[in-house]
């Protein structure tokens, strides 16, 4: 169908004149409705459900499905156009990410001492070249290839919009990268627990590794857990150290492609410092405001049960984002990209288990809390 | 106001940082909304049981 190929940002504007008030209202009580169901069902189902793989399952899982069902819902009765303004996928991640920056305590990271800082450091250059270089073999479209590269090395959905905002990705391509995201993340969570037992790595180095392999804060906090509550605080560490790298990336993204990729492109005569400037994710400056607010509050002695609020706001957030996903998911486009960024991002994960283990063995061997 | 850009115009392009209402954009409307929601819950405004 022509409206299903269409881009999200067509949709949206198509949308814009063909809409009222109260339908964007309804819009948005909508995706408002499917969030709370989404928390809902990640409370309640390891209540119902006691024991098994499914107590790890996350709202990313739940938002995405029920979004892609109210999907089907809103197509039933003809009234897409009319409610997909309030679907605002990247304004709740991008408010998402500001309020993650609030998690982000620069005094622990320095507890960690060099080492965390350094396995970040090392691993996100190495899983980031790496990426790029396969996704430029493979002929990935650039914006693609950065979305990628951004979210396979520092920490999933997050990164690549910070990343999507820098390189001007296609809506499809972050649909994309969020779903490899959290088809990898999901199998993670138990399979590295494993195999750091399997391996008998200590829970340090386990922690280590497992927080720079995967992508999503909250998949590294629970496959910590099961190794145990060393891993669990390392892993949070180094994924902390890790989630500071996507405001660094996020500039030299801004960078890399405002002067070469573009210029190369359109040869603009336009100014490098204004399209550096027009191009550049502005709330990353939010991410890292609050970061710092969040490090001087909990130095003054500052209640960490209000840090824990705000990590609610944050996941309320994201569910509201991962449900507009769902909702505005269109398969034809998707489809579009082929396997290649499949086999880019699973060869790059593999690459990432392999790195991370070396550099975690020799940062973290004989380490203690 | 509508923002204006002489880049070509590309309908894929997600233009993250587009306007999104009262000239200013997205990018700083989250910013704002973020902060501002931060600043409200380190005050200790938002009582642990209002969130669930």
């Amino acid at each position: 169908m022509a409206t299903e190929s269409s881009t999200l940002s067509h949709v949206r504007e198509d949308s814009a004149s063909k809409t009222s008030l109260p339908w964007v209202a309804l819009g948005l009580a909508f995706v408002l409705g499917l969030s709370w169901l989404t928390r809902f069902l990640e409370k309640q189902v390891p209540v119902w459900v006691d024991g098994g793989w499914i107590k790890s399952v996350e709202f990313p899982v739940y938002a995405i499905a029920l979004g892609l069902l109210g999907s089907g819902v809103i197509g039933l009765f003809g009234i897409r156009e009319k409610v997909a303004p309030a679907f605002r996928t990247e304004f709740f991640i991008k408010t998402g990410i500001v309020l993650l920056g609030a998690s982000v305590h620069l005094h622990v990271i320095a507890k960690a001492g060099s080492r965390g800082v350094l396995q970040a450091l090392i691993l996100v250059c190495a899983v980031f070249f790496f990426t790029w270089w396969l996704a430029g073999r493979l002929k990935i479209a650039d914006t693609l290839r950065a979305l990628l590269a951004t979210s396979v090395s520092i920490c999933g959905v997050s990164a690549a919009i910070a990343a999507a905002g820098a390189v001007r990705a296609s809506k499809e391509q972050i649909a994309y990268t969020a779903t490899l995201v959290i088809l990898f993340a999901l199998p993670s969570i138990f399979i590295l627990p494993w195999i750091a037992e399997s391996l008998g790595l200590s829970g340090p180095v386990a922690g280590a590794w497992i927080g720079g392999n995967i992508d999503t804060t909250a998949a590294v906090a629970a496959a910590g857990a099961i190794v145990g509550e060393d891993a669990l605080q390392i892993a949070a560490i180094v994924k902390s150290a890790q989630n500071v790298m996507m405001g660094i990336v996020a500039v030299a993204l801004t960078i890399y492609f405002t002067v070469y990729i573009e210029k190369k492109a359109t040869d603009s005569t336009r100014s490098v410092g204004r399209d550096l400037w027009a191009r550049f994710p502005k709330f990353v400056i939010g991410f890292i405001l609050a970061s710092v607010i969040a490090t001087i509050y909990l130095n003054s002695g500052g209640d960490a049960a209000n840090i824990k609020t705000i990590n609610t706001l944050r996941s309320y957030f994201l569910i509201a984002a991962f449900v507009s996903i769902g909702l505005e998911f269109r398969v034809t486009k998707l489809m579009a990209e082929g396997w290649r960024p499949v086999v880019v991002f699973g060869t790059a994960a593999v690459f990432n288990l392999f790195i991370a283990l070396l550099i975690a063995s020799l940062l973290f061997a004989g380490f203690e809390l | 106001m509508k923002k204006t850009d002489s880049r070509p115009h590309d309908p894929d392009l997600a233009a993250t940082d587009k306007p999104s209402g009262g000239g200013m954009s997205e990018d700083w409307w989250a910013t704002l909304v973020g902060l501002g929601l931060a600043l409200i819950a380190l005050l200790g405004f938002i009582p642990n049981g209002v969130l669930w």
